[in-house]
């Protein structure tokens, strides 16, 4: 693990209103991630994992505590910047693919270079590598409903990985795909993680999925309950008490 | 009535749809409820209530015509005539301003039978035309001409002649005339145009009614031939062909009217069919649904073409509505008068449209619905069943 | 922002939605083309009339020709007041005239129509210098000819040759002339002593135009004719004078927009149903925009330009349909008389008409592109 940690969770809850009733779906969370690491988060759905990592991919706002990322706080930023901030730092991956139907492959993945400041040559170069990094070179002007399960999964983390940024997280993305397909997407995780040196931060149910990872996180009923590193096979557990 | 809760049921899911759909018919069917009223006032002067049996006896080459006086003797003891009146024509503006907007057309008459010799003067209250006989400046004047001068009856005017000129007059007002056939008219008598104008010589038209349109053809040709050689020379057409004649020159506003209709009609059935359309699409697994438990196709389809049929009437009678009570709110004052609203006083729309609008709307659901519901019928329970799966 | 071709594409893939909500747009747009078209043709046929030269006279208290009267001894004096224009002989460049509307039937129909008649002097060729004859010739002095104009033949399908029943003679039609599409095209001229006499008009005329030698001389002579103590006449140049005529279209102008913005209102109530309902099947895409980083304006704009799309597409349409009526000649009456006039569209119809399409989309697309930007991204995906 190197010094500095790519992410800093420091106390962070969560709370909703339901009408007039409060539902907390987080509480107490501290949690630090290192950079180039593969962190699975598993627990029962409706535990809070989806929600701890809309947290730290920006797309929601702690009630309390602070998240930074890479030195900068990010729960402190509004929509807008935040908005600007994802496009560059993070890359999205989710279960049901959510590629554009009427945009091709390759228009899909060079949706979010169109945010950045960039020539034409330049996205095309990036687009391509993308696709090429996730073998589908020759499946550039297809459209997301003339492609395989799989394959549209693939155009999902090329579009993810193609802003090049230092975080990837991808929530459920072998929901939707057969054993086989599955493996392959893991496999695809896997090696953006070991070659590109990307964070890889993953939601699933699937055990298969999460032993893929470097690091588990099980998580229930909002708070962190184990913290495993697979790789030395050490286990550490930790309790929080309920306040 | 199982069939009717649940089509009401289907437009309250929408909420937004269903407002937006029938906002769009009931604008559309406001304006087509005037523009129809427009149309329907014409054709009923053309064809029907246009009197066969009523005479127009005017010059017979010029316009604006002048008849002298001695020939009216003549005229009105041909035999058959039952009943005569007679028109002068007195033109002017009605404030120093001078805009031909503000200009006013006063037609010189006999008080006593004003409103059996005209068309559209049912409706005049008798005690006005008592007032004419008793006041001999006394004016009926068209609600019209009230509204836009801002006058009261009882209340005194005077017209800038521009027919005569240098002969002013001055009118006071006894009563007013319904709205629809004139417009920019007030009703006097002849013998103070004859006293106010000095002129007892001419007059500009006569009307003659017979007994039955048989005999004015007779009377007609009769007085043709009796004044062929006479200088001047007399043209006598029924009120219905005179009609005719001055719809005819407004044929080309009358086209344009018909092709906004039109237009109109297919409008709001594009508008009804492409919201149904809609609405049958997101419920394609209902309708499955609805298959597999044994609904027959027939009524899946009636629910569809109900539900547009429907908020086309609801939306068409709302529409009607609020064009009835525009026009009607306009005739009794209740509206600032303007280009807009004066159109009412021509044409003001009766309550029997409001019904009118209902059917259109209906109608017009009918057509919207047609390709939804062949949708619907199409759908196939096991296309919907397989892409869910 | 969002790529057109985003945009482009989903119009494509619910084409029948698309082009309904368009073919709303088209209707409506060829409808107010139309009645523009209309209204621009007789106003051009008004303003073709003027000659800015010319100044023409008419009874006090009348703005009309058909009313007005005036008798010889005001006609002399007029003549010859300062400013006006004199010939190579020297004789004031003024032309009396006597216009009347004669009742007309044609010996198969037994219904009356108008016949506008304008009898005038050799001068009157000299005052109206845009009239020219297209065929035959022109009538002679004390003869009972005629001269028709243009729109006459059209409408009524004289030929050169025929005969006319007016008063007690048998006219003949001897030439067939055109005037710049102006009001006199839908007379018929005549000499002005064959006609007064025939309707028993001797020493009377409805008119006298005078010819100034520039149009500023003309403004200068109405000026001092109006303003005059000694002669009692209405004045005015012929520009001014059919202008007044046409401003009697003022009302129609406004019913025309009325009918315009009514039916642009069902209309965009239409194109706000159709975004509406593409924004709630695209609710996820959007979502997903929205995660991507896109900003809610970009989404706003997005939205906003498929309306946009829809109510180009379908203006196109409507103005090229309306533009199919371009140059189709009705009759319409305009006060006492009736002129022909050709149905005109031109540029500032065609901008007025593609804006007030795009006016419409930009209304009907405004709320459901701002219920678009207003997509939780996070609920929506759930």
């Amino acid at each position: 693990m190197s010094a500095q940690p790519l992410i800093v969770v420091d106390n962070v809850a969560k709370e909703y209103m339901r009408g007039s009733e409060r539902i907390v779906v987080l509480r107490d969370v501290n949690l630090e991630i290192a950079a180039a690491d593969f962190v699975a988060l598993i627990g029962p759905s409706g535990s809070g994992k989806t929600t701890l990592l809309n947290l730290i991919a920006g797309l929601d706002q702690p009630t309390s505590g602070r998240i930074w990322f890479d030195g900068l706080e990010i729960s402190k930023l509004d929509e807008a910047r935040l908005a600007r901030w994802r496009t560059n730092a993070v890359g999205f991956v989710f279960q049901f693919f959510h590629l554009i139907p009427v945009l091709t492959a390759y228009e899909n993945v060079e949706l979010p270079l169109l945010l950045l400041n960039l020539t034409a040559r330049r996205r095309r170069e990036q687009v391509l590598m993308a696709l090429d990094l996730v073998g589908l070179s020759h499946r550039l002007h297809h459209r997301p409903g003339q492609l395989s399960g799989g394959e549209q999964q693939r155009v999902g983390i090329a579009r993810a990985l193609v802003t090049d940024p230092k975080l990837i997280v991808a929530d459920e993305p072998t929901g939707d795909l057969d054993h086989v397909k599955s493996g392959e997407i893991l496999d695809l995780l896997q090696s953006l993680q070991q070659e590109l040196q990307k964070t890889i931060l993953l939601v699933t149910h699937d055990p298969a999925a999460a032993a893929r990872a470097r690091r588990v996180l099980r998580i229930d009923k909002g708070t962190l309950v184990e913290d495993r590193s697979m790789h030395s096979g050490r286990f550490r557990l930790f309790e929080w008490t309920v306040q | 009535m199982k069939a009717l809760l649940l089509i009401l049921k289907n437009l309250r899911r929408n909420k937004l749809r269903t407002t937006l759909t029938a906002l769009a018919v009931i604008v559309m069917v406001v304006l087509c409820t005037e523009a129809a009223t427009v149309l329907f006032w014409v054709h009923q002067h053309v064809h029907t209530q246009a009197c066969q049996s009523k005479l127009l006896v005017s010059e017979r080459w010029v316009a604006p015509s002048c008849i002298p006086t001695r020939y009216l003797a003549l005229l009105t003891h041909q035999e058959g005539v039952e009943d005569w009146t007679l028109w002068n024509l007195y033109t002017g503006y009605l404030d120093t301003s001078r805009q031909s907007s503000r200009k006013g057309f006063g037609l010189a008459t006999r008080p006593d039978n004003l409103i059996a010799m005209h068309l559209g003067l049912e409706k005049l209250d008798p005690a006005a035309v008592e007032a004419l006989q008793r006041e001999k400046t006394g004016a009926i004047v068209s609600a019209d001409l009230m509204q836009q001068m801002n006058w009261k009856v009882g209340q005194q005017f005077t017209v800038l002649s521009s027919s005569h000129p240098h002969k002013d007059l001055r009118f006071k007002i006894v009563g007013v005339l319904p709205p629809g056939e004139y417009v920019r008219n007030f009703f006097f008598r002849q013998d103070y145009y004859e006293e106010g104008t000095g002129n007892k010589e001419t007059i500009t038209c006569v009307w003659l009614r017979l007994r039955d349109a048989e005999t004015a053809q007779r009377v007609a040709s009769r007085i043709q031939k009796q004044f062929q050689h006479s200088q001047p020379e007399l043209k006598v057409e029924t009120e219905s062909a005179g009609v005719a004649r001055f719809v005819s020159r407004e044929q080309a506003l009358l086209s344009v009217l018909k092709w906004v209709v039109a237009v109109l009609v297919l409008d709001m059935a594009i508008v009804l069919s492409n919201s149904i359309s809609v609405a049958t699409r997101e419920r394609r697994v209902e309708m499955a649904v609805l298959k597999v438990l044994g609904f027959e196709p027939v009524v899946i389809m009636a629910l569809v073409v109900g539900e547009a049929m429907l908020l086309g009437a609801v939306s068409g009678f709302v529409g009607a509505a609020l064009a009835w009570l525009s026009s009607t709110l306009a005739v009794h004052g209740f509206l600032p008068s303007n280009p807009a609203t004066r159109i009412f006083f021509s044409f003001p729309i009766q309550a029997a449209m409001v019904l009118w609008g209902a059917l259109l709307g209906a109608l017009v659901g009918f057509m919207g619905s047609i390709v939804p519901a062949w949708n619907a019928w199409q759908v196939k329970v096991s296309d919907v069943f397989a892409k869910i799966a | 922002m969002v790529p057109l071709a985003y945009n482009y594409r989903n119009l494509q893939v619910r084409w029948k939605t698309t082009l309904m909500t368009a073919f709303g747009f088209t209707l409506v747009v060829a409808a107010l083309v139309i009645m523009l078209a209309f209204l621009n043709g007789i106003e051009a046929a008004c303003i073709a009339s003027g000659e800015p030269e010319n100044v023409i006279l008419l009874s006090k208290g009348n703005q009309d020709e058909v009313l007005s009267q005036m008798e010889r001894p005001l006609v002399a004096q007029v003549e010859n007041s300062k400013g006006v224009a004199v010939d190579a002989a020297g004789r004031p460049l003024a032309s009396r005239e006597l216009f009347l509307a004669v009742h007309h039937r044609p010996p198969e129909g037994d219904e009356f129509h108008f016949l506008q008649v304008r009898g005038v002097l050799p001068a009157a060729f000299r005052v109206h210098s845009q009239l020219h004859l297209l065929s035959g010739r022109t009538f002679r002095p004390g003869q009972s000819e005629v001269m028709i104009g243009k729109g006459v033949q059209r409408t009524h399908h004289f030929q050169i040759g025929d005969t006319l029943e007016i008063g007690r003679k048998q006219w003949q039609i001897v030439g067939v002339f055109e005037s710049r599409g102006a009001a006199f095209e839908s007379e018929l001229w005549c000499d002005l002593n064959e006609l007064a006499s025939q309707f028993r008009r001797d020493g009377l005329y409805s008119t006298v135009v005078l010819r100034a030698e520039t149009p500023q001389g003309a403004e200068e002579l109405a000026e001092r004719l109006r303003n005059s103590r000694s002669v009692s006449v209405e004045a005015l140049t012929e520009p001014k004078y059919y202008q007044k005529q046409a401003e009697q279209t003022r009302l129609l102008q406004t019913a025309a927009w009325v009918i315009a913005w009514f039916m642009g209102l069902g209309a965009l109530f239409g194109v706000m149903n159709t975004q509406f309902a593409a924004i709630g099947q695209r609710s996820k895409e959007i979502a997903v925009l929205r995660i991507l980083g896109f900003p809610a304006r970009a989404i706003l704009l997005s939205f906003l330009i498929e309306a946009l799309g829809i109510a180009a597409v379908g203006g196109s349409f409507g103005v090229a349909l309306g533009a199919a009526a371009n140059g189709v000649t009705r009759s319409f009456s305009l006060g006492a008389r009736s002129i022909d006039f050709a149905f005109r569209v031109d540029g500032p119809i065609v901008v007025c008409a593609g804006i007030f399409a795009l006016l419409m989309g930009l209304l009907g697309g405004l709320l459901p592109a701002l219920s678009a930007m207003r997509v939780k991204p996070l609920e929506a995906l759930r």
